[in-house]
């Protein structure tokens, strides 16, 4: 496989505490990697040290096959936005831009436009950023990484403190950049479910240490996603199973079933069920089959 | 680094508090023009005795921001190198350039914005340059805009006493002090790299501006010995020591100061932004 990124026993060190310490990732060309972590876990000096922004204490990272010195002519091929949005609050979301196109050397008028225009903001062009809303500055600060046309983007955190439309806005954006113009991704969270609809690769860190590096497929294997059902009668509803040939499934509690094959299925299961004078309560696709992985991991959920 | 230069001077004259220093300075040297002519006036009713007493207390006074003014100005011709100089040496504008250029370099790493470039360059000495260059375009326009309306101000209250006696005179002066307020801003933003602390950058640059580093300065002295002066190698004790018509002397040490200030403040910065991580 093609990587863009990996980084090789990379450790960060803060007088005795090591916030990272010897991480190895591996990043594919095209992917979206989810890395994840709770607070604290390393995840933001990471990226710092992926960015530029920090140096390791021990070991580096390829960035296009290349290592150490000879990565510095491919650092402008990376945009980041780390921890908050570093924006100039006095000035418009177009001044901004201007003045991060002006650092690149990038000329083109047009550039500041379209990437406003990307990120949605050209209700606000004209608005200084210190009026601008949570989500705005969020969106301000994914553009301000697109600056350049960056092959790998590094957002840490990118939806903390978003409403549900605010989260739904950023994952589109990020989705359409990865599949039209082929960026990668590295996208932060402590936030599992919302990273589990768009990331392609995980990286599980936690206390500095890489955990698990694992692909999407990989880990719903791992984690079993399912289909929770509620009926009122469970050992009826088992036998419709069994009649509609679903055999992977079990019973977890006196009304709960989980099946995990046919997950796409459940508008046939509920039909099936009522054809057989079975209620449907409740079924859904779950997905924290994914936290629970994490915490089995980490170590508990007093971890989170 | 010529792109980071456009983007710090792009910058510089967006930003609001360009706009308000510039209008600072345009006040305070209009003010320190009226409170010299107010002085002026008060001098005319006191006796030559007494005016001469007044120098010998205002002179053993080495805190506070003060004019010196010439008894010979109360009636007779002013020059415009003089006063300007007497300004200058007064340390106000050197107040703006403390607190303005502060600000100025503090604003990226504040708002964070320098997250968003310092990942592009391996060597990020450069950014430091690049600061430094648009730093003294800063100081420049403050500069500019309280020596023209100093002069402005001298025009209005004495238009039919000043004199220009040497323009040579006034430009060395003006070339001189431009450059020791230049080399004083870079050893703010050398304080400011080196504490991280624009309020405590912006106290240390007010208090030695009022003089207070004298008290520092006298301690060394006593350390070291009588005969060693260290205040003739400090920046705003040099800048209050160069007016008009001063000695090529004084004006070459002052220049070797500011030159010296200047390659270590920018060196030692270029070292910390270099070896420290962006926070």
């Amino acid at each position: 496989m093609e990587y863009l990124l990996t980084t090789n026993d990379i450790t960060k060190q803060y007088g005795k505490q090591k916030a990272v310490n010897a991480v190895s990732i591996h990043v594919p060309q095209g992917a979206v990697y989810g890395l994840i972590g709770r607070n604290g876990a390393g995840k933001t000096t990471l990226l710092k040290l992926i960015c530029g922004l920090a140096s390791p204490t021990d070991g580096d990272f390829s960035l296009f096959g290349k290592t150490g010195r000879e990565t510095s002519e491919y650092m402008s091929r990376i945009g980041s936005l780390i921890e908050t949005p570093g924006v100039y609050p006095n000035l418009t979301a177009a001044e901004n831009l201007k003045i991060k196109c002006l650092a690149m050397g990038i000329r083109q008028k047009t550039v500041v436009n379209e990437l406003i225009e990307i990120v949605g903001l050209s209700s606000a062009e004209k608005k200084k950023v210190r009026n601008f809303s949570l989500g705005m500055k969020q969106r301000l600060g994914i553009a301000l990484a697109l600056v350049g046309s960056p092959d790998l983007v590094i957002l840490d955190e990118p939806i903390n403190g978003l409403d549900p439309q605010g989260i739904a806005e950023i994952r589109e954006t990020i989705f359409r950049l990865n599949k039209e113009k082929n960026i990668t991704f590295i996208i932060s969270s402590h936030i599992l479910e919302e990273l589990s609809k768009i990331a392609t690769d995980y990286g599980i860190i936690h206390n500095g240490v890489l955990l698990q590096e694992l692909a999407r497929e990989e880990l719903l294997s791992k984690c079993c996603e399912r289909i929770e059902l509620k009926t009122d009668d469970t050992r009826k509803a088992c036998t419709v199973l069994e009649n509609m040939g679903i055999t992977k499934f079990k019973v977890v509690d006196t009304d709960t079933i989980h099946i995990f094959e046919r997950l796409s299925d459940s508008g046939e299961i509920t039909m099936e069920l009522a054809k057989n004078q079975v209620k449907t309560i409740y079924i859904a696709v779950k997905n924290e089959a994914l936290e629970d992985y994490y915490l089995s991991l980490t170590g508990g959920e007093e971890n989170v | 680094m010529y792109n980071l230069v456009k983007m710090d001077l792009y910058r510089l004259f967006r930003s609001a508090s360009t706009y308000v220093m510039i209008a600072l300075a345009v006040f305070v040297a209009c003010f320190a023009i009226f409170m010299t002519n107010l002085g002026l006036n008060m001098m005319k009713d006191v006796p030559a005795s007494d005016i001469d007493n007044v120098d010998a207390d205002t002179a053993i006074s080495s805190f506070g921001i003060f004019v010196d003014t010439n008894p010979q100005w109360i009636d007779g011709d002013i020059d415009v190198s003089e006063m300007l100089g007497a300004q200058l040496k007064s340390r106000m504008a050197l107040i703006l350039v403390s607190v303005f250029v502060v600000l100025f370099f503090a604003a990226e790493r504040k708002n964070g914005f320098i997250k968003n470039i310092a990942g592009m360059f391996h060597n990020r000495s450069i950014m430091v340059a690049a600061k430094f260059f648009a730093v003294a375009v800063q100081v420049f326009v403050l500069f500019a805009a309280y020596a023209a309306f100093t002069m402005i101000s001298c025009l209005i209250f004495w238009g039919d006493r000043l004199v220009l006696s040497s323009v040579i005179e006034l430009l060395s002066l003006l070339g001189v002090q431009y450059f020791l307020h230049f080399a004083f801003a870079c050893f703010t933003v050398f304080l400011c790299l080196l504490s991280n602390s624009s309020a405590l950058c912006i106290a240390i640059g007010i208090l030695l501006c009022s003089g207070f580093g004298s008290l520092i300065y006298n301690l060394i002295n006593y350390v070291i010995g009588r005969s060693f002066s260290v205040e003739k190698y400090m920046l705003e004790t040099t800048i209050s020591s160069v007016g008009a018509g001063v000695s090529s002397d004084i004006a070459l040490r002052a220049v070797i100061v500011g030159v010296i200030f200047i390659l270590a403040s920018t060196s030692i910065s270029m070292l910390i932004v270099q070896k420290r991580d962006i926070k």
